[in-house]
């Protein structure tokens, strides 16, 4: 029988190491799944998802338990996409000179933010599943990452609201401006196509 | 993906409809990542941990961010490992406790492990080297620092003119002056004093009858006289609260101040010169002596330096007395100019600035603060040190802004910048670099370190702009300072 997390954050937090592997084997899909949203490919999806677990297990004595531990887990896995996201960005930057110029003068540096999908995955993917991906990266990271909270994981508002840290009503709004400005660029795809 | 969750209502068929298909395209995303892929992860956090509960006990906590590059090291070879895995087709899901991925790619554990080891002893030998050199350098401006800088101080503390001084503080006990000694000699001087209160009166008319006078001039409209270890003790006390007064950071003549009148300078000389309490050092007719009779009570905290920055203007007054010093022509200038100031009839900034440099044997000059101060205090004025010249007009009291005034000035705005989180969704440290007018508004911010030319770093920056620090007077400054978003 499966314990419950509480048992188990009990047992890893008391130094057994299983019972925190036995959390990692639990959540481990989830949490690639909520990285790979965010990044868009699996080589970074993997890479956050490893070192989401690693945080969570450095950080397991700061953690209160007042939220669950699916929502911690999952606001680390998220901030260390987005970070991920950055430092993925500092480096397209360094190798675009037209990148680094955008970002220098400041014009729409969160689109370098964008997922980096990888071309031989997308050679995988249909052509609708690649436009409304396409669609998505578009977005700010912000909203992006609100959107696929909220339709992909299938979070209520309330707990995106607490693993963003933000009011309930910005992840509302936040949601349903992605879903305006998707909706809009899906449009846009369809008549170009 | 897998546990039910109360998903957000959807009054609107067409979000449904448009949720349905970004969740179709994710999924189609996520079926590309192979199971050995995903059950690796297990099996790499699994090994990770080992190392950190190994590295630095339970790991629980650790900091996070120790170990990043070992982390992508690791990584690769996870990712290296998942891969054989995949082809040797092992079940990837591996217990905890136990290691048998250690087993497939042992070879390459060697070759890291090899590696690793190298890379210990290289770097051991670079530190042990470093830390030799470290140490002789050390030892080297060590000695070499003494070498150099004891011989002038004790010139400037030279023993011998104690007693010619102690004759002239007899002589001015006698004439009704304020007797002027410093802290250290004070403890010697002032039991003398009071067993031979007679007898100084029999010698008043014998001994420095010009620096008496000149003392009498100096001093003849003052207040009554005061003990004389009370008029040196506060006498230094007033010294240190001048120095320390005006720690700006950036504003010059502050910082001339500090710098000029800094004990840090004369330190190494002082004790060996000037044992702190031991009395050794030379008794002084010198300007904190002059504003003694209104300074506050006596302090123990008269510095020992103090004793050389007094000496050094004894040497001055009692001008015979140190004619085989080789300051002499400093000194009389020294002399003239602390006259002037204890009169007042010459209160220039330049007139404390030379005192302190030939006292302390440095360059740097005090500011003339600490002159108004105690001629404030010599005439009976305020009490409380100015900030700065009174002379001034309407300037700002300010030269700079402090650390307190920066901290200020940001924390009024710190609240905005946690708000570019909520609004970007990305925490860290954010580094900003605000060039500051002299009346405080911030005129230019730009982010630095790794959020530069990103939206958080932006957003930080344009909430700086709003930010407002005391004005003051001087050429602008530019200022480093980091937030920390929190998630």
């Amino acid at each position: 029988m499966a314990e419950d997390d509480p048992d188990l954050l009990a047992r890893a937090r008391a130094g057994d190491r299983s019972a925190f592997g036995a959390l990692v084997r639990r959540y481990q899909r989830r949490v690639y799944a909520a990285a790979l949203n965010v990044t868009g490919n699996h080589a970074d999806a993997e890479d956050v998802a490893q070192e989401t677990f690693v945080r969570a297990y450095r950080g397991l004595a700061g953690f209160d338990g007042r939220a669950d531990f699916f929502t911690w887990l999952y606001r680390i896995a998220v901030n260390t996409a987005l970070n991920r996201l950055r430092s993925g960005r500092r480096t397209a930057a360094l190798a675009d000179a037209g990148a680094a110029e955008v970002a220098q003068l400041g014009g729409k540096p969160e689109d370098l933010g964008s997922p980096r999908y990888a071309p031989d995955e997308q050679a995988a993917l249909t052509q609708e599943v690649r436009a409304v991906l396409a669609a998505v990266a578009e977005l700010s990271a912000t909203l992006r990452v609100t959107l696929v909270l909220a339709t992909v994981e299938g979070l209520s508002h309330r707990q995106i609201a607490e693993i963003l840290d933000i009011p309930e009503g910005t992840v509302a709004w936040r949601v349903n401006e992605a879903r305006r400005l998707l909706r809009e660029r899906l449009a846009d795809a369809n008549g170009k196509t | 993906m897998s546990e039910p969750t109360n998903t957000p209502s959807h009054d609107d068929p067409s979000d449904r409809a448009l949720d349905d298909r970004v969740r179709a395209a994710s999924e189609a995303l996520f079926a590309l990542a192979s199971e050995a892929k995903l059950d690796g992860i297990a099996a790499w956090v699994d090994r990770e941990l080992e190392q950190i509960d190994r590295r630095g006990g339970s790991g629980v906590a650790t900091p996070v961010a120790t170990s990043l590059p070992a982390d992508r090291e690791h990584r690769r070879e996870s990712r290296m490992m998942s891969d054989s895995d995949k082809t040797s087709g092992r079940d990837s899901v591996t217990p905890p406790s136990t290691k048998p991925a250690r087993t497939d790619d042992s070879g390459l554990h060697d070759l890291k492990a090899l590696a690793q080891d190298t890379r210990k002893r290289i770097s051991k030998r670079i530190t042990t080297q470093i830390d030799t050199i470290d140490e002789s350098l050390l030892s080297a401006s060590h000695s070499g620092l003494r070498a150099v800088a004891l011989p002038e101080p004790a010139l400037m503390v030279s023993l011998p003119d104690v007693p010619a001084t102690m004759a002239q503080v007899r002589a001015a006990a006698a004439a009704g002056v304020p007797a002027p000694v410093t802290a250290s000699e004070g403890a010697i001087i002032a039991p003398l004093a009071r067993k031979r209160t007679a007898v100084w009166v029999g010698l008043g008319a014998v001994g420095l009858a010009a620096a008496a006078a000149i003392v009498i001039m100096s001093g003849g409209k003052k207040d009554p006289p005061p003990a004389p270890t009370v008029a040196s003790a506060a006498g230094a006390d007033q010294e240190a609260r001048v120095d320390v007064a005006p720690a700006m950071p950036t504003g010059p003549a502050p910082a001339a101040e500090v710098t000029g009148s800094a004990p840090t300078g004369s330190a190494p000389t002082d004790p060996a010169a000037v044992p702190a309490g031991a009395g050794a050092g030379g008794a002084t007719v010198d300007r904190a002596a002059i504003v003694a009779p209104v300074a506050p009570p006596p302090s123990t905290t008269a510095s020992a330096d103090k004793g050389r920055v007094s000496d050094g203007k004894r040497e001055a007054i009692t001008d015979g007395a140190a004619a085989g010093s080789s300051k002499k022509p400093e000194a009389s200038k020294r002399d003239a100019d602390a006259l002037a100031v204890a009169t007042g009839t010459a209160a220039k900034p330049g007139g404390k600035a030379e005192v302190k440099a030939g006292a302390g044997a440095k360059p740097a000059a005090s500011g003339e603060k600490s002159i108004e101060d105690l001629l404030d205090d010599a005439s009976g004025g305020p009490t409380k040190p100015k900030d700065t010249a009174g002379d001034a007009p309407a300037a700002p009291d300010k030269t700079g802004l402090d650390t307190g005034d920066i901290k200020k000035g940001m924390r009024g705005v710190a609240g905005k910048a946690q708000g570019c989180f909520d609004q970007h969704g990305v925490a860290g440290h954010v580094k900003v670099r605000a060039t500051v007018a002299s009346s405080g508004a911030v005129t230019k911010v730009e982010a630095t370190g790794e959020f530069a030319g990103t939206p958080t770093g932006s957003c930080v920056a344009d909430v700086v702009k709003g930010a407002a620090f005391p004005a003051w007077s001087g050429s602008p400054m530019t200022i480093n300072y980091s937030f920390t978003l929190q998630e």
